[in-house]
């Protein structure tokens, strides 16, 4: 599914990751840990195409194909979707619309034929339904004014209406409550048919327990420094970063 | 004949770039054209009974002239011709149309409507000058919608210099909107003025698009305790397109509140002005004002120039003023391609949006919703 061979991107002036390797095979959940300014959120932006990253070497292969010619939509097609750790805000655009075109888009990109709306609000109905989600949001403009939880039910709901292959997880569990974190991990474990193949980033053990990774990375500096299986996340859950020879820095959270 | 050659232009004299308000403005495609000035040729309107709507009152407007067929008013909104009133105004525009005209145009609404009145003009004059003019009278108490259209559908320029003169008595409300479908080498000057009395309140929402050159010309004075007025303005232009909006908002009483926000979509080679000044006197204690420009450039050939103005002669009251200026907002253009829409597809939804946020601001969903077809937006 994903192939990353000595990655190093920089963002303004900063090289942030620094010879990056990881390889995501279909099916399987990764899951990306690490202290502050490690490079997570940077892994994943430049997995999304994000302006601010610059690939400087390295090698990035999805599905066989070098990503590096895709641009954003065409990788959003493609089947990639990250979920944004602060969604962004747009006034004046109907959730409800933006899913519509995000969904036709993809289905034009697949040249298949477009979801007319009835069709398309009976689908994301079912699936306001099934996964407890508020109808309300459909009517509101595209996050605008949502709390923290509501932006981050809004990408559960966008992941859940365009079903990518690779769901990118910039802490979708953030901001949430208990409820609504099992909520997440259950639609994302609706997903998993043993094709589509997860990257998530997380601080929180409760939802590594409900979406068991197969595989755990720390990211220092830049670079995977240790991989593991969950037992992993299990450990740095009781012992911390510290105890395994990492501080939890100041630098950028962003990055 | 070029508009500096008409012989009403003996007492007038019409702004040039040596006007203070106007140095920015582009004059040359305004004089240079050639109008007839009482065009004899008119055309039937059948061809726009498309816009009529039965959730409306009806004043239909053809070159002008009353289409008592189309019309569908009810007793308490009176349409009627009256000679003439002089009317002291210092904007030239609205002078030129006062010496064009023989008679005064009237509409009186003496009580609070049930349904918003929609006045549709229609012109099917070629190269043409035209000052339609309109004084809109509400009474005591009266509450009203007024959604009005403009169309034109002529070969040749054609000039329109549009008076608009609003007069509310105590305690009225007037919600106005206006928009124009013209011709895409059509001019349009829109002449706004108004008196107010205790406590009441206008709305005027302006939706202005694809127009060789539109100026809109507001000339507000508040006179009376507790009057306010509200100006929301949409201007979207394109190709070598200009757009001015003027305004001079004039504060003497006390507890008065003027907020004029203008938003501009600019692009390729055109070219806005924002020219809008408030003048709080000594009298106009606790008064309010606002005024905004903004304006998202999408293209590196578009300008604007935006000056908004106070000039303040009171201590106690609340003003601010701003212009910004920018591209669309890079991380949501990045946020929709991430879901993915393609950028072109992206950048109009983000223009839509703002557009959006005008067409919102009209409180009447009727209203609102005719204005969103109007423009091609939607269906009704």
């Amino acid at each position: 599914m994903l192939n990353i061979q000595d990655l190093y991107v920089q963002i303004k002036d900063n090289m942030i990751l620094k010879g990056l390797n990881l390889s995501i095979k279909p099916g399987e959940v990764h899951a990306l840990m690490g202290v502050n300014g490690s490079g997570k959120s940077t892994l994943v932006k430049t997995l999304s195409a994000h302006y601010d990253c610059e690939v400087k070497k390295g090698t990035l292969k999805y599905k066989n194909n070098n990503l590096l010619n895709l641009d954003v939509t065409q990788r959003a097609n493609e089947g990639i979707f990250m979920s944004f750790q602060n969604p962004i805000e747009i006034a004046g655009i109907n959730n409800m619309y933006f899913l519509k075109t995000a969904l036709n888009a993809k289905r034009a990109y697949l040249k298949q034929k477009a979801m007319n709306a009835a069709t398309f609000l009976k689908h994301v109905k079912e699936l306001t339904k099934r996964f407890s989600l508020h109808n309300d949001m459909l009517k509101r403009d595209l996050n605008e004014g949502f709390s923290g939880g509501e932006k981050k039910r809004n990408e559960l709901l966008q992941l859940l209406v365009l079903e990518p292959n690779l769901l990118l997880l910039d802490e979708i569990d953030s901001g949430l409550d208990i409820d609504a974190i099992d909520v997440v991990a259950k639609a994302i474990n609706s997903l998993l048919d043993g094709k589509r193949s997860v990257l998530m980033i997380t601080h929180y053990e409760r939802m590594l327990k409900q979406i068991k990774p197969d595989y755990v990375h720390i990211l220092e500096g830049g670079k995977i420094i240790q991989t593991g299986d969950y037992s992993l996340a299990v450990k740095l859950g009781e012992e911390g970063f510290k105890n395994i020879g990492l501080d939890r820095g100041d630098k950028n959270e962003t990055a | 004949m070029k508009l500096l050659d008409f012989e009403f232009n003996k007492h007038i004299e019409l702004p040039s770039k040596n006007d203070e308000s106007y140095k920015k403005f582009d004059f040359t495609r305004l004089y240079s054209n050639t109008y007839k000035v009482k065009p004899t040729q008119n055309q039937s309107a059948k061809q726009y009974d498309y816009l009529s709507h039965k959730d409306f009152y009806i004043l239909f407007l053809h070159n002008s002239i009353q289409e008592t067929g189309k019309s569908t008013l009810c007793s308490h909104i009176q349409y009627h011709t009256i000679n003439k009133e002089s009317f002291d105004s210092k904007n030239t525009w609205t002078q030129l149309a006062q010496s064009f005209i023989e008679l005064d145009n009237c509409l009186h609404i003496t009580k609070t409507l049930d349904k918003p009145l929609l006045i549709i003009n229609t012109f099917s004059l070629s190269n043409s000058l035209l000052c339609p003019s309109l004084n809109i009278k509400l009474d005591n108490n009266c509450t009203a919608d007024i959604l009005e259209v403009f169309i034109t559908n002529n070969k040749g320029a054609c000039f329109l210099n549009v008076n608009r003169v609003f007069n509310l008595a105590k305690n009225a409300t007037l919600d106005y909107s206006k928009s124009e479908n013209l011709k895409h080498e059509d001019i349009i000057v829109f002449n706004y003025s108004s008196s107010f009395l205790n406590t009441s309140s206008l709305v005027i929402n302006s939706i202005d698009s694809h127009c060789a050159q539109i100026l809109n010309h507001w000339d507000i004075v508040l006179n009376s305790v507790d009057s306010i007025i509200t100006i929301n303005a949409l201007s979207h232009i394109r190709a070598n397109e200009n757009v001015a909006n003027i305004a001079s908002i004039t504060h003497n009483n006390i507890n008065t509140s003027s907020h004029i926000q203008i938003k501009h979509i600019l692009r390729d080679q055109t070219k806005a002005l924002f020219e809008v000044k408030t003048k709080v006197n000594k009298s106009a204690l606790f008064s309010k004002v606002i005024q905004s420009s903004t304006a998202t450039l999408l293209s590196n050939e578009t300008t604007i120039n935006a000056n908004p103005k106070l000039e303040i002669y009171t201590d106690n009251l609340e003003a601010k003023h701003s212009a910004t200026c920018g591209n669309i907002d890079e991380e949501q253009l990045y946020y929709l391609q991430s879901r993915g829409i393609t950028r072109e597809k992206a950048e109009e939804m983000l223009i839509e949006s703002l557009e959006n946020e005008i067409f919102l601001k009209i409180k009447n969903p009727l209203c609102q919703s005719y204005l969103l077809w109007f423009k091609g937006k939607t269906h009704v």
